[in-house]
């Protein structure tokens, strides 16, 4: 749970932003919007009908009225991160824009300046939302994201896609999938479902409502509000991040009737963040073969995760805390971390995705706190700073920080509104 | 998260959490990683997936928006732990199902709740209910059909001075393909659900009168491209202002209207506001 602040007064890209000023913020702003990033990074959604007549005398009071304030990010954040290193080519999704960005691995440097893409999946044909994890497939020269909240859907497309195209596959999944990880040898991918407390393993080519080849979900597995996920293939296990949220839920949408009893009577519970690790043969209420938690940890609202075999290391975008942990793969219990990246000097800002180019010797994080991805040495520690920075905005740029904003309060006290993600 | 609450007689903000079925409080200048100061969790709350909540500053209360129980739960507003609600509204005579908004208005002693429905013969729209109702009551109101232009509602507020309800009608289309683990049997397996980019009809906030009842258009609207809104999910209010706050999912943003006249007593009666409608229907 994020609550963000913002003063009642507080604008961004607002042409007025005196609490006072009552001007409404001018047809331009769309343009402003438009004008200080690339085009193809804007939405621009469909609104073809406003239905309101402004001349009649009983029409309702109000009508097409401009905001005289708003508050919205015309670049993209970064959420999830994906590495192809046999192409030098890292990807990232984009919940605030909508859109699945490709840069070149050596790209942005340190430079100040936006970076840009070598690619950009966007548009409605896209079918791309509100989005988090994303992975390439270098075998069938494909890139996957999966839609988190609202569209219930994995797009699948031609590593080499741009632009407004349809996905040469789709998926639908359960409500609020988040991450995704491929096994090339038994040809599935599994992916981590927040509120069902769950993990799906799906044939690779699956499309439509193909049905999950199997489910893992129970008590007994210790998954609670899952995020990031790994399928380690050398070792046959499964990593999965949890933020420690759990609960029974019974049908949720407005398409079902049934309460289930057990749901009542279930209550809440707030469990410590963990790593919890499986056999990757593991399905139905099946245990975990060793579970990292505990205050050692320092684990934080853990995204995502990624596995070093070389170096036998797993690392853990750890959200709340601002910083990268990284365990052995073996580590178990309330395990200290070998190395934290955490600092001023790290840049390290909500991170929400995190790669090893082992090739390279390198670590990616994505901040979602901020417009970057940035680089570090494989072997960071402490509060160093990057070796460079993948920008989606000009640097100082501030983020919006809203994930699907689906409430807004007043705080009349201190006159700031309270928007939760 | 989809709803909170700021309790400006307590200076605490409430807010609920969907998937540990918990409601907390914190103070009102909580920042960063603060504790709450009350946790309202454990099998005796009843809260399975509390969506949205409303509290009542005047009656010590707070009014949680289960999606998954289709219940609306009333806890003492200090109410700490594994506590039981002090009433509970839900079954089948409330018509409540997929319940997203709520609100209370303590000075005509009413509860609105927005509720989604879409099996047979189910009611999608806004559901008012005596204050201190219980058990399974029918509503003493419903505001819904097509007048109303509420496909899809979200978030509440009220203005209490005036008895009238804001409603952030998102109005997008929702289908999801899966009943919790598996596929939805209802579905084709080559079945083309709604793209994710703005779907459905365009989205507005409107103002309804307490009292209203029935399919009955707005009395007060914001909406079309001059608003910038697409599908808006938050509403809230700055009643001495004259502001209205709306969040939009599509354009994942803020934004703030300057709207005095929908805090007047000028706002356009029913009467009109259905002669206008029926206008635009013929």
């Amino acid at each position: 749970m994020v609550l963000i602040f913002f003063s009642g007064s507080f604008s961004l890209l607002s042409l007025d932003s005196t609490r006072h000023s009552r001007r409404p913020v001018s047809a331009s702003s769309e343009a402003l919007l438009a004008s200080s990033v690339p085009v193809q990074m804007c939405l621009a959604p469909y609104f073809e009908d406003a239905g309101y007549s402004p001349d009649s005398e009983s029409q309702p009071t109000g009508g097409e009225l401009p905001p005289i304030r708003m508050v919205s990010d015309p670049y993209p954040t970064f959420n999830g991160i994906a590495l192809d290193p046999s192409d030098n080519r890292i990807a990232m999704s984009d919940e605030n824009r909508k859109s699945v960005l490709v840069y070149d691995r050596v790209g942005g440097n340190k430079s100040a300046t936006l970076t840009s893409p070598l690619s950009q999946i966007i548009g409605p044909q896209s079918q791309i939302g509100y989005i988090a994890g994303i992975m390439f497939d270098p075998a069938h020269r494909e890139i996957y994201a999966v839609n988190n909240d609202l569209d219930d859907r994995i797009v699948v497309f031609d590593d080499d896609a741009r632009g407004d195209v349809k996905p040469k596959r789709r998926l639908y999944v359960p409500h609020q999938a988040w991450g995704l990880s491929l096994n090339p040898t038994t040809d599935q991918f599994a992916i981590s479902v927040q509120q069902l407390s769950m993990v799906a393993f799906y044939r690779r080519e699956a499309s439509g409502l193909e049905a999950p080849l199997r489910i893992l979900e129970g008590p007994d597995t210790g998954l609670a509000d899952p995020h990031g996920i790994h399928w380690d293939v050398q070792h046959h296990e499964l990593i999965v991040a949890n933020h420690g949220n759990s609960s029974v839920i019974a049908s949720y949408s407005a398409y079902d009737v049934g309460v289930s009893s057990k749901a009542l009577s279930a209550g809440g519970h707030f469990l410590p963040p963990s790593l919890t690790i499986f056999e990757d043969n593991a399905k139905g209420n099946a245990r975990p073969v060793r579970t990292i938690q505990g205050p050692h940890t320092h684990l934080n609202w853990p995204m995502g995760i990624d596995l070093d075999v070389q170096h036998d290391e797993i690392a853990v975008a750890d959200n709340g805390d601002n910083s990268v942990v990284i365990f052995r793969r073996t580590d178990s219990g309330d395990a200290v971390p070998l190395r934290i990246i955490r600092g001023p000097r790290t840049g390290i800002a909500s991170p929400m995705g995190v790669a090893i180019d082992v090739r390279n010797d390198e670590i990616w994080v994505a901040n979602y706190g901020d417009h970057t991805a940035a680089v570090y040495s494989r072997t960071a520690n402490g509060n160093m700073a990057p070796k460079r920075v993948i920008r989606n905005a000009p640097e100082g740029t501030p983020t919006g920080g809203f994930g699907n904003p689906y409430a807004v309060a007043y705080d009349s006290k201190r006159d700031q509104l309270l928007v939760p993600n | 998260m989809h709803g909170l609450a700021y309790d400006a007689t307590h200076d605490e903000v409430v807010v609920p959490v969907a998937l540990g079925a918990a409601v907390l409080t914190f103070r009102g200048g909580a920042h960063g990683e603060e504790s709450p100061v009350r946790t309202i969790q454990g099998p005796n709350t009843h809260l399975v997936r509390p969506h949205t909540l409303a509290v009542d500053e005047k009656n010590g209360e707070i009014i949680v928006a289960d999606t998954s129980s289709r219940s609306l739960l009333v806890f003492s507003r200090d109410a700490d732990g594994d506590a039981p609600p002090v009433r509970i509204i839900a079954g089948p005579k409330t018509g409540l199902l997929f319940i997203v908004g709520v609100a209370v208005d303590p000075v005509h002693d009413r509860i609105v709740a927005a509720s989604a429905s879409s099996v047979r013969g189910g009611t999608t729209g806004l559901f008012i209910f005596n204050r201190t109702d219980q058990g399974d009551v029918a509503p003493r109101g419903i505001i819904a059909g097509p007048r109303t232009g509420i496909v899809r509602p979200w978030q509440l507020a009220i203005d209490p001075s005036l008895g009238n309800v804001f409603v952030a009608a998102i109005n997008n289309e929702n289908h999801p393909p899966y009943a919790l683990e598996m596929p939805r049997e209802d579905l084709a397996p080559d079945t083309d659900l709604p793209s994710p980019w703005n779907t459905g009809a365009p989205g507005f906030v409107g103002m309804w009168s307490i009292d209203d009842n029935g399919d009955v258009p707005p009395r007060g609207i914001i909406k079309g491209a001059g608003s910038y809104l697409v599908h808006p999910a938050g509403v809230a209010i700055d009643p001495k202002a004259g502001e209205v706050f709306v969040t939009d999912g599509v354009r994942n943003g803020l934004f703030t209207f300057l709207a005095p006249k929908l805090f007047s007593k000028e706002s356009v009666s029913p009467e009109k506001a259905v002669e206008k409608s029926d206008r635009s229907h013929r």
